[in-house]
C-alpha cells in the first residue's frame, strides 16, 4: 500500500452494508445503554472473538469501549458492529485509526477526521493519485470512489480543530448517479 | 357515543387495570432492614474494588466477593476485613475472565462461574483448583458467558448460561444432566439472560435478567411461578413488586426470596409465592443508598450483604424479622 497512514473516524448511526478494512491500530466504540456488568463484559468477550483484537477495555461509565489490534489484523468494520450486536447493543459510534484503506459503502451522516501531513484514498477507483491533506487541498473534497461495483462520491470540507488537527467532514456518500 | 357511556366505559376499563396492575405486586410492605456496615472503595488494592458482582457467604460469615474488574476473588471477615485474595486475568487454573458469580457447597467448597472463560472453576476456599466445568456434552457445547452458579442442596450444580438464554444443570461429578428454560420472553420457562440462581422449597428460583422478573422451576424443568410488574410478563418497571433488570437473587433460611432491582437501584423481598414483603435502598452513594446492586447472599445470621456496584463497595444490613412472611 503506497497511500494514506491514518484515519480516525467518527460516524453516527452508521449502517455499515459490507464494509471491509484492514491493518486497524485502535478503536473506540461508543455504545448506548452499557450499564450493566453482563451485557458490558459481553461485548469484552464478543470483540475478542474478533480475529486481529488484541485487547479490550470497557468503560462502563463513558458507554465507550477501547480496543488494540494486532499489527496484521484484517477486522473490519462489519466485524466489529456484529461483535456489539451479539452482545445484544447496537454501536453508535465509532473511531478508528488505521494503516489501512477503509471503505463503508452505504453509511450516512460520516465524518472523518484527516491527521495533517497524511495521505488517503477512499475506495478502489480513484484517480490514482494520492490525497496529501492540508488545509488547503481539503478546503472543499469531492472524490470518487468504488466499492461492491457500486461508484460513491464523497463530498466533504475541513474544519479546522486546531492548528495540529484539521478536520474532514464528509457531508454525504451517495452513489454517483444520484449526486448532483 | 354519549359522554356519560363513554365515562362508564372508561370507568370499567380504569377499574380492571388497577385490579390487573394490582394483581403484579402487594399492597403490603414490611420495614426496611436496618443499614449495618460498608466497606470497599475503587481500586486494586487489597480491600478495593474495581466492578464487583457477585458475592457468597460462608457458614462460617466469611464473604467471598467476585471483584470482577480486577479478576480475582477477595475474601472478608463477617465484619468486613479483609483476609485474602487470590486469581488474576487469564485461562489458565486459578486464573479468571471476568468472574461474576460465586456459591459454596456444603463442604465449603468455592464455585465460580466465569463470564469471559465460559467455565466453572471448582476451588478450595484458598483458591487452590480442584476442578472445572466447561460444559462439555450440553447442547451447543458448553457455556456463553457462565453469568450465575448455585449448588443445590441435591449436588446438583446449576449455571446460568447468559448468552445461551437457560439454565444447564450438572449432576456431582460435573457430567452434563439437562437444560432448564428455553430462549425468549413473556411465556413461562423462556429466559432471557438469567445471571443468578438460588433455591427454595425444592425448586430453582432464577433470575431472569431481562424478562424483569423472577421464575421458579419444578424438578421436572416445569416454570411453575413468575413476578415482576404486570402478570410476570417481562414487563419492566419501577412499582412495587417490578424490575428493571433482576440481576441477583438469594434465599434465607425462612424461604424468603430477595432480588437486587439492578437498575432500580433497590432491594426487593418476597415470599416464596411472590408476595412482596419489603423494599430497601434508593439510589446514591450514601450509607443504605446504591448505585445498580448486582447481586447479594443472606449470612448465618440472617444478615443481608448486597454487591453495590456502581459504587464499589458491599454494604450489610440487619436480618429481616422472622415475622415479617
Amino acid at each position: 500500500m503506497t497511500w494514506k497512514r491514518l484515519f480516525a473516524i467518527s460516524a453516527g448511526l452508521i449502517l455499515f452494508a459490507t464494509p471491509a478494512s484492514a491493518g486497524f491500530r485502535s478503536a473506540q466504540l461508543s455504545v448506548n445503554g452499557l450499564s450493566c456488568p453482563f451485557c458490558a463484559f459481553g461485548i469484552e468477550k464478543k470483540l475478542l472473538d474478533v480475529p486481529g483484537v488484541l485487547d479490550v477495555e470497557v468503560f462502563l461509565d463513558e458507554g465507550r469501549v477501547a480496543l488494540t489490534f494486532q499489527g496484521d489484523s484484517e477486522a473490519t468494520v462489519s466485524d466489529l458492529e456484529q461483535a456489539v450486536r451479539k452482545a445484544g447493543f447496537e454501536l453508535s459510534g465509532l473511531s478508528l485509526e488505521t494503516d489501512g484503506e477503509v471503505q463503508h459503502p452505504g453509511q450516512r451522516d460520516v465524518r472523518l477526521v484527516v491527521h495533517p501531513g497524511m495521505t488517503f484514498r477512499l475506495g478502489e477507483e480513484t484517480d490514482g493519485r494520492d490525497h496529501a491533506v492540508s488545509e488547503a487541498a481539503l478546503q472543499r473534497m469531492r472524490q470518487k470512489t468504488a466499492s461492491d461495483g457500486q461508484t460513491w462520491i464523497v463530498e466533504g470540507t475541513v474544519a479546522e480543530r486546531d492548528a495540529q488537527e484539521p478536520r474532514l467532514l464528509v457531508h454525504k456518500i451517495d452513489p454517483v448517479s444520484d449526486a448532483p | 357515543m354519549t359522554i356519560r357511556v363513554w365515562l362508564r366505559n372508561f370507568n370499567a376499563i380504569a377499574i380492571v387495570s388497577v385490579a390487573i396492575l394490582s394483581a403484579g405486586c402487594s399492597e403490603r410492605t414490611g420495614p426496611a432492614p436496618e443499614f449495618l456496615a460498608a466497606w470497599g472503595e475503587s481500586g486494586k488494592g487489597p480491600g478495593e474494588f474495581r466492578h464487583p458482582t457477585g458475592i457468597a457467604v460462608g457458614a462460617d460469615g466469611s464473604v467471598f466477593v467476585a471483584d470482577t474488574g480486577n479478576q480475582r476473588i477477595q475474601v472478608f471477615d463477617r465484619e468486613g476485613r479483609f483476609l485474602r485474595s487470590f486469581g488474576s486475568r487469564g485461562t489458565g487454573p486459578g486464573q479468571f475472565l471476568r468472574p461474576m458469580d460465586l456459591d459454596l457447597d456444603s463442604q465449603g467448597r468455592l464455585y465460580v462461574a466465569e463470564h469471559g472463560g465460559d467455565r466453572v472453576q471448582i476451588l478450595t476456599q484458598e483458591g487452590t483448583v480442584i476442578r472445572e466445568i466447561r460444559g462439555e456434552g450440553t447442547p451447543a457445547g458448553g457455556f456463553d458467558s457462565a453469568a450465575g452458579v448455585l449448588v443445590s442442596p441435591t449436588h446438583e450444580i446449576y449455571v446460568a448460561d447468559f448468552y445461551n438464554d437457560r439454565v444447564v444443570v450438572f449432576r456431582e461429578d460435573g457430567s452434563f444432566d439437562r437444560i432448564v428454560g428455553t430462549p425468549g420472553r413473556v411465556l413461562p420457562g423462556r429466559l432471557h439472560y438469567p445471571t443468578d440462581l438460588d433455591w427454595v422449597d425444592g425448586h430453582l428460583v432464577v433470575a431472569d435478567a431481562y424478562n424483569n422478573r423472577i421464575q421458579l422451576f419444578d424438578p421436572e424443568g416445569k416454570s411453575v411461578r413468575r413476578w415482576g410488574g404486570l402478570l410476570g410478563l417481562g414487563i419492566p418497571g419501577s412499582g412495587p413488586g417490578s424490575f428493571r433488570v433482576a440481576t441477583g437473587v438469594a434465599v434465607d433460611s425462612l424461604g424468603r426470596i430477595y432480588v437486587a432491582d439492578f437498575e432500580n437501584h433497590r432491594i426487593q423481598v418476597f415470599t416464596s409465592q411472590g408476595e412482596l414483603l419489603s423494599i430497601f435502598g434508593s439510589r446514591g452513594a450514601g450509607l443504605g443508598e446504591f448505585e445498580r446492586p448486582t447481586d447479594l447472599d443472606l449470612g448465618p445470621d440472617g444478615r443481608i450483604f448486597v454487591v453495590d456496584f456502581g459504587n464499589d463497595r458491599i454494604q450489610v444490613f440487619e436480618a429481616l424479622p422472622d415475622t415479617l412472611h
